[in-house]
């Protein structure tokens, strides 16, 4: 027996191989956070890199102009630096993030729920030209099709779809909260615009 | 993640590619977070409205900015300023009281009174800048950095 076979911990530490599914990027934004809590001043760059793409997804939910989302989620970011101690659970920094821009987002939408705000069916999608690539134009090939399809639910429908599809972890109490809905409605309500969804999708629901 | 319906994929690619973030929006919030002043007390100001009046060209005419933060309304007006790549700034704040106000604008800080809830800055170059609001009777307040 040789010495050397321990000196090989591989049981230690749980394999730092490429993450996996929806934990992804949860998982990496709550190491960047810890990491940042106990001193390593560069990691919040890492947190921020990972998570306001998708929090830029969750405030576009409530149909805000651009300039006033990207308001929203720097006050999500200061909130997060300036009262980093309020995150009781440093794992759960992405959830903490998306429950923090919903409800400004919500504030801020009612506070100005203007005419002129930013309408998603009137929001003609334009591709940037880079995007020339034979497999991304497939792909917003279908993207165009699906737009089309949400563009015909209602807006609590659409709201709704887009938070949860860039949520990993959704939480009902505090979505029924900033959508003014009942926290036992919300489910069913996902369902029914799946249902709708679908049905858009495959013709039924098409007035064409 | 067990019990997710495969269309929230499908839905999430979908916005990814039809409404990305704006190409500059990370690096902003990787310098908006980097330039926070941690040890300030202050209680940060929340835009609600941004309008140019010449819709889409930014700079270009008067831009209105309005914040805000429990009772404090703040209304930004900015124009050309008399130089060469600079704004002027007009702002009221209500309730309207007495105070001062820094625009800190890259390195630079401009400061200015602030008397019966009205300030004006001249000149400032153009770029991101960060209001701070000292004022009598509360706690200071700051807008976020945002673009003029």
């Amino acid at each position: 027996m040789s010495d050397v076979s321990t000196m090989n911990p591989v049981t230690q530490k749980r394999s730092p191989g490429p993450a996996e599914g929806d934990d992804g990027p949860w998982v990496r934004a709550g190491e960047a956070f810890a990491r940042w809590r106990d001193g390593d001043r560069g990691a919040i760059d890492e947190l921020v890199r990972e998570m306001t793409p998708v929090l830029w997804h969750v405030v576009r939910a409530y149909r805000l102009d651009e300039d006033v989302c990207e308001d929203v989620i720097q006050y999500t970011w200061l909130t997060l630096v300036r009262r980093a101690d309020a995150v009781e659970n440093p794992r759960a920094v992405a959830s903490w993030l998306i429950i923090t821009a919903r409800r400004q987002a919500w504030r801020v939408s009612s506070r100005h729920r203007r005419e002129d705000a930013t309408d998603d069916e009137s929001l003609a999608p334009v591709l940037p030209a880079s995007r020339a690539a034979e497999a991304e134009a497939v792909e917003a090939d279908e993207s165009h099709r699906l737009w089309a399809a949400v563009a015909q639910l209602n807006e609590r429908c659409r709201r709704l779809l887009r938070i949860i599809a860039f949520d990993d972890r959704p939480d009902y109490r505090h979505i029924s909260d900033d959508l003014g809905m009942p926290v036992g409605s919300i489910g069913p309500t996902r369902r029914r615009c799946l249902d709708k969804l679908r049905a858009v999708i495959s013709g039924e629901g098409a007035t064409a | 993640m067990s019990g997710r319906d495969p269309i929230f994929d499908d839905l999430r690619t979908m916005y990814e590619v039809l409404d990305p973030p704006p190409e500059h929006l990370v690096e902003a919030m990787i310098a908006a977070v980097a330039a926070e002043y941690l040890d300030a007390e202050y209680e940060l100001l929340t835009m609600t409205q941004r309008t140019t009046e010449l819709t889409g060209v930014r700079g270009a005419g008067p831009l209105t900015i309005e914040f805000a933060y429990d009772d404090v309304t703040v209304l930004i007006r900015v124009t050309d300023g008399p130089g060469e790549g600079t704004r002027r700034i007009d702002g009221w704040i209500t309730p309207v009281t007495d105070g001062t106000v820094r625009v800190v604008h890259g390195d630079a800080e401009t400061t200015s009174a602030l008397t019966a809830g009205r300030f004006e800055v001249a000149e400032i170059p153009v770029g991101l800048i960060r209001i701070w609001f000292d004022v009598e009777g509360r706690d200071d307040l700051a807008t976020p950095t945002f673009e003029i």
